[in-house]
């Protein structure tokens, strides 16, 4: 049987494996998938305690989580759009000009 | 009148405001002069008129004290300065004291300033000159009518600017303006002295005022029935009210030039003439004089003070008068011999008899303004030549000016029945008197300098009057050194108006002086022979019964040091007179018998001589007094500030603190900046590192403490 416990495994996985990809990654399209992973893991983590404790607030949450990255994702896929315009590259490390 | 006392310190202020702003009123600059010279004597002599009417309202008053605003329309308590319970108010205090010396600066200060008209007719600069005199006239009243301390400090203050300014005057050649520099900052020391003296009155009395209506000024509380009490009551003790009058002293030390602040009055004689006559001979030197008598209920219930004060003053008097015997330059003499009568003022103060130090300082206003204004003439007369050794065969010449400078002579040297005899043989009495013992030796001491005193006195007339003149034909050459010189420069000077008896470049004969100069002569000559006998004698003891209500009696001195009183005096008074009148007139006469040998050189030692002899570099050098200052405070103190202030202090650890800490923080920067390598991925890393670390803490944290109270999972089994 599926208990909280394997709820909360699967979402520390999905989390470890967003978090490496945002830190290797150079696309930031990648980045970005990663980072909607780690949200996810999160929502899950909060669907799963919410569940556990019989409580409504940790599915709220999740929808609420869900708009706020759907925003995010598209502000963030702008900031894309722009970097490539004037750099003619996505290449997240060459993007670096604001430094010592 | 007495509700417009007011008027007797507006009156200069206003000729101070109008002669400040003549230049923009008067186009012409001789009509400017002509209107200033009308102004400027007729303010303070009208001054003179109001405080002579006030008089007589204030003697009939029981206290013979009256207290009266400064700014009119305003009350006796208009404050100034209102912080809690502490007040200090625009208030005159009118008293015998306070009287005695407006009467003498309005009076003696009207003559100087007639005088000056005189004096001054060809500086171009005249204005700028009568703007700083009715400034000072100004002050010096505030200082000697003030009700409190800081209304007197005030004053103070001022009459030491306008002695700066004064001095500084001829200001284009630079040893006047030294000398204004010089007379400046000793007096700097003093005035702290004097600062430093207020703050402790006000902590032991908690008021500045001297005299108030109910009874709580601090002169009403010091002389309290049974000893001086505090603002609460207590008594207050001895060591206190030394530490108050020994701080006020200092004060006193430097507006009155006493050692070890007496360095700055001889040189202040690089003012012009009436100046060194008003400031630095009539009225602002006699200030310290007039507070400590102001003061004198403090200072008579701290008998230690007192005896700093007359040791200070013989010593002084002492050290003036030897200096004073040497001295080439007429007005030099006329300084030292100041500096020494101060001493006898303070020495009269020391031993409890505030009155005949008083008495002093009114008889010495005359002779002194006399002999100074007397040797204006005469330099006035030379073309601006000061030095003795120039001089010579001018009575000839000049007859009148030598019978002013001959009675003004004879009063200083105590010759008998002229002023200076009737006080400075009070201050002697006095000091044989001594309540606090050394008294016959004071009264060597004391007849020693006024035997020195006639002695020089009578050197300067015989170098200035009855010699050879060592000059040729009576005709002079414009002198190089003259203040008079200053005004080369001035574009003005050759075409000054009212060029009556022209000095710089007259016709280079020796000439009397204009009346403007003579009359305010004739005046202080009457007065410096009949003020003295009129005063001490025919009236017998007028003038101390006028000041009684001002100073405190010497019976509160001689019981706070708890002797007896009423013993016989050592010698009868008649006595103290025939040896006072010998001792004078052997002064006189020695010096005419040395001189008289010495018609043609007017000297007693040969230049060759005197600079061989080291009796006389000392005295010449003035007891090197001035060497030892600039080795103690110019070379080890510019030593100091060069070295160890300026290079370690300032340069080293003030700069290398500064400089220190912005370099360590650019080398903190230099290091830290390449954290910002500007690649994102970086900068995630180092947040996940911190979350990681901040999370681990906290977990850490939560797994030492019980865990919380969890609510159990409701009807689990149900869901599943």
């Amino acid at each position: 049987m599926i208990t909280t416990e394997h709820y909360l495994v699967l979402s520390a996985i999905l989390f470890t494996v967003g978090t490496i990809g945002v830190l290797v990654k150079r696309n930031p399209i990648v980045i970005f998938m990663c980072i909607e992973l780690m949200l996810n893991a999160a929502n899950l983590t909060l669907v799963a305690l919410g569940r556990h404790f019989g409580q409504v607030n940790g599915q709220m949450y999740v929808i609420f989580a869900l708009a706020v990255a759907a925003a995010e994702v598209s502000v963030g896929l702008g900031i894309i759009v722009a970097i490539f315009r004037t750099k003619e590259t996505i290449n997240i490390d060459e993007v670096n000009l604001m430094k010592f | 009148m007495l509700q417009n006392a007011w008027l007797i310190v507006w009156l200069p202020l206003l000729g101070f405001f109008f002669h400040a702003i003549s230049g923009l009123i008067f186009k012409d600059r001789a009509a400017q002069k002509r209107v200033v010279a009308y102004i400027a004597p007729g303010v303070v002599l009208a001054a003179f008129l109001v405080t002579c009417a006030v008089l007589p309202e204030v003697m009939a008053l029981p206290a013979h004290r009256a207290t009266v605003p400064l700014i009119p329309g305003l009350g006796t308590d208009a404050p100034w300065i209102k912080m809690g319970g502490f007040q200090v108010n625009f208030a005159l205090l009118l008293d015998p004291l306070s009287l005695l010396m407006a009467l003498i600066v309005t009076g003696v200060g009207g003559l100087i300033h007639v005088y000056a008209t005189g004096y001054m007719a060809e500086d171009p600069e005249q204005p700028r000159f009568f703007t700083y005199f009715n400034l000072f006239i100004f002050m010096m009243l505030l200082l000697v009518m003030a009700e409190n301390f800081l209304l007197m400090f005030v004053g103070w203050e001022g009459v030491g600017t306008c002695s700066y300014l004064l001095i500084s005057f001829w200001y284009t050649q630079v040893e006047n303006a030294k000398a204004g520099n010089k007379a400046f900052i000793v007096n700097r020391v003093g005035d702290l002295g004097f600062a430093l003296g207020m703050m402790a009155v006000w902590s032991v009395f908690g008021t500045l005022s001297f005299f108030t209506t109910d009874g709580r000024g601090v002169l009403d509380l010091a002389a309290v029935e049974g000893g001086a009490r505090d603002v609460l009551g207590n008594p207050v003790s001895a060591g206190t009210l030394t530490l108050i009058c020994m701080l006020l002293f200092v004060g006193a030390m430097g507006k009155s030039a006493q050692i070890p602040l007496w360095v700055w009055l001889p040189d202040a004689m690089a003012g012009p003439t009436p100046v060194s006559a008003l400031i630095h001979a009539a009225t602002m030197v006699t200030a310290g004089v007039v507070m400590v008598t102001r003061c004198s209920w403090l200072f008579v219930q701290a008998p230690d003070a007192m005896q700093l004060v007359g040791w200070i003053g013989i010593a002084t008097a002492f050290m003036g008068a030897t200096i004073g015997l040497v001295q080439n330059d007429i007005k030099r003499v006329l300084a030292f011999s100041t500096v020494s009568q101060l001493g006898y003022m303070f020495l009269a103060c020391g031993v409890g008899n505030f009155t005949a130090g008083m008495f002093h300082v009114t008889t010495h206003a005359f002779f002194k303004a006399l002999l100074f204004l007397g040797s204006g003439a005469v330099i006035h007369s030379m073309l601006g030549e000061q030095d003795m050794r120039r001089m010579g065969g001018l009575r000839k010449l000049i007859p009148r000016t030598w019978l002013m400078m001959f009675i003004g002579t004879y009063a200083i040297a105590g010759f008998p029945l002229l002023s200076g005899f009737w006080s400075k043989d009070e201050i002697l009495e006095a000091a044989l008197e001594s309540p606090w013992g050394s008294g016959p030796l004071l009264y060597g001491i004391g007849l020693l300098t006024a035997f020195m005193t006639a002695f020089y006195m009578n050197r300067l007339m015989w170098k200035t009057f009855y010699t050879e003149p060592r000059f040729v034909d009576g005709q002079l050459v414009p002198h190089h050194h003259s203040n008079f010189d200053a005004h080369d420069g001035h574009e003005e000077h050759a075409h000054a108006g009212g060029d009556e008896h022209g000095h710089a470049h007259g016709s280079g004969k020796v000439h009397e002086s204009p009346p403007s100069m003579m009359v305010p002569l004739y005046v202080l000559a009457v007065l410096s022979v009949g003020f003295g006998i009129v005063m001490a004698h025919f009236t017998g003891g007028r003038f101390e019964h006028f000041l009684e209500p001002s100073v405190a009696p010497k019976s509160l001195y001689v019981s706070a040091l708890r002797h007896e009183e009423g013993h016989a005096p050592l010698i009868p008074p008649v006595v103290g007179f025939v040896i006072s009148s010998v001792v004078g007139i052997a002064g006189l006469s020695l010096a005419a018998l040395l001189y008289r040998q010495k018609m043609q050189t007017g000297a007693l030692l040969p230049e060759a001589e005197k600079a061989r002899n080291p009796v006389y570099q000392f005295l010449y050098n003035k007891w090197w007094w001035d060497a030892l200052y600039e080795r103690i405070f110019l070379q080890t103190g510019g030593w100091l500030a060069d070295r160890v202030l300026w290079r370690l202090v300032d340069a080293g650890i003030v700069d290398g603190i500064v400089n220190g800490v912005a370099g360590a923080v650019g080398l903190m920067a230099r290091i830290f900046r390449r954290v910002q390598t500007g690649y994102v991925r970086n900068y995630a890393l180092v947040m996940l590192l911190g979350v990681v670390i901040l999370v681990g803490g906290l977990l850490y944290q939560w797994s030492k403490e019980p865990p919380l109270p969890v609510r159990e999972r409701p009807s689990a089994a149900g869901v599943q």
